[in-house]
């Protein structure tokens, strides 16, 4: 987790997935920081940013999962290439929702590549595998609750 | 002046130019190709995008403004460079009345206007004019050999009276 999003866009991003009214806490997990999401006594999930190379700049996006550990969004924070940004789109970015850690996630199979973005298609859906998988290992293991 | 008053070592450089730009122009029909197998609806879906619930396999956003800047840019400049090398070597070429030569260097630079303005007009305006950017594609592309072959013709001939 390398490059800091604007506080901004994440606060809109978490708004948007869980709704007006979320309340988010910082968790630190070792280096890394967790957003755990919650209105009032409810757990509504938790969130993480992560960033992948793209072509050649850091792609900054944001995993949100469920209580049940199932991925609810992905949302790309900030995206730098002049190329490749259409994985920022709805219609892409709904492929993952409901996947969990144990889902195959395969460019060309159960995710759809992007005409014009292949190498930020590759780079995002790596990233997401990744931190779906920490966000559940950390919830699995108590880190996070 | 003709090929025949250029310097052996310029003409050793124009026949492999020329041989290298016909590489470099194939392999981007073959791109085109490959992404829009040379069709007009194919062409047209690549900058409008398609409804992603209504087509399998890669998806297919429209083009945003900032790609069609880069696009057109980056294209128009390095293809006026292209034509500028061949337009010279055409003009080299003894065996080319001057009425042809004249039309074989002006046309790429025309179809390179119209076949961009089709392009926007296509994303932009309707998809139709995805019929007008291929048919001018196409005659670009076909001056482009004529003019490449034009070009070695004459410098096969005059190496061959030299020998």
């Amino acid at each position: 987790m390398t490059q800091g999003p604007p506080p901004a866009k994440v606060a809109a991003s978490i708004r948007r997935i869980f709704g007006p009214g979320a309340e988010t806490s910082a968790v630190a997990v070792g280096a890394d920081t967790v957003l755990r999401v919650a209105r009032g006594d409810s757990l509504l999930g938790f969130a993480a940013v992560g960033n992948v190379i793209g072509k050649d700049q850091p792609i900054t996006f944001l995993v949100a999962i469920d209580p049940s550990d199932r991925l609810k969004d992905v949302d790309i924070l900030v995206y730098r290439e002049p190329y490749g940004g259409e994985v920022a789109y709805d219609a892409w970015r709904r492929q993952f929702r409901g996947k969990s850690a144990t889902d195959s996630l395969r460019v060309g199979r159960e995710i759809r590549t992007i005409s014009g973005a292949t190498i930020s298609v590759h780079a995002v859906t790596l990233g997401v595998k990744r931190v779906l998988a920490d966000l559940t290992r950390w919830r699995q293991s108590g880190a996070i609750r | 002046m003709t090929w025949k008053d250029v310097p052996a070592p310029v003409r050793t450089l124009g026949r492999w130019v020329t041989i290298v730009q016909l590489v470099g122009y194939t392999t981007s029909l073959l791109f085109v190709w490959h992404t829009t197998r040379l069709v007009p609806a194919g062409v047209a879906t690549r900058y409008r995008g398609a409804n992603p619930e209504a087509t399998a396999g890669a998806m297919q956003f429209p083009k945003s403004l900032a790609e069609m800047l880069t696009i057109t840019h980056t294209h128009l400049l390095s293809m006026a460079v292209i034509f500028v090398l061949t337009g010279l070597g055409v003009a080299l070429c003894a065996a080319v009345s001057e009425r042809w030569k004249r039309f074989l260097i002006a046309e790429p630079f025309g179809a390179l206007l119209v076949s961009f303005s089709a392009m926007w007009l296509m994303r932009y305006a309707a998809a139709g004019f995805s019929w007008l950017l291929e048919a001018s594609s196409f005659l670009l592309a076909v001056t482009f050999y004529v003019q490449s072959y034009l070009i070695l013709r004459d410098l096969h001939r005059v190496e061959h009276e030299a020998a």
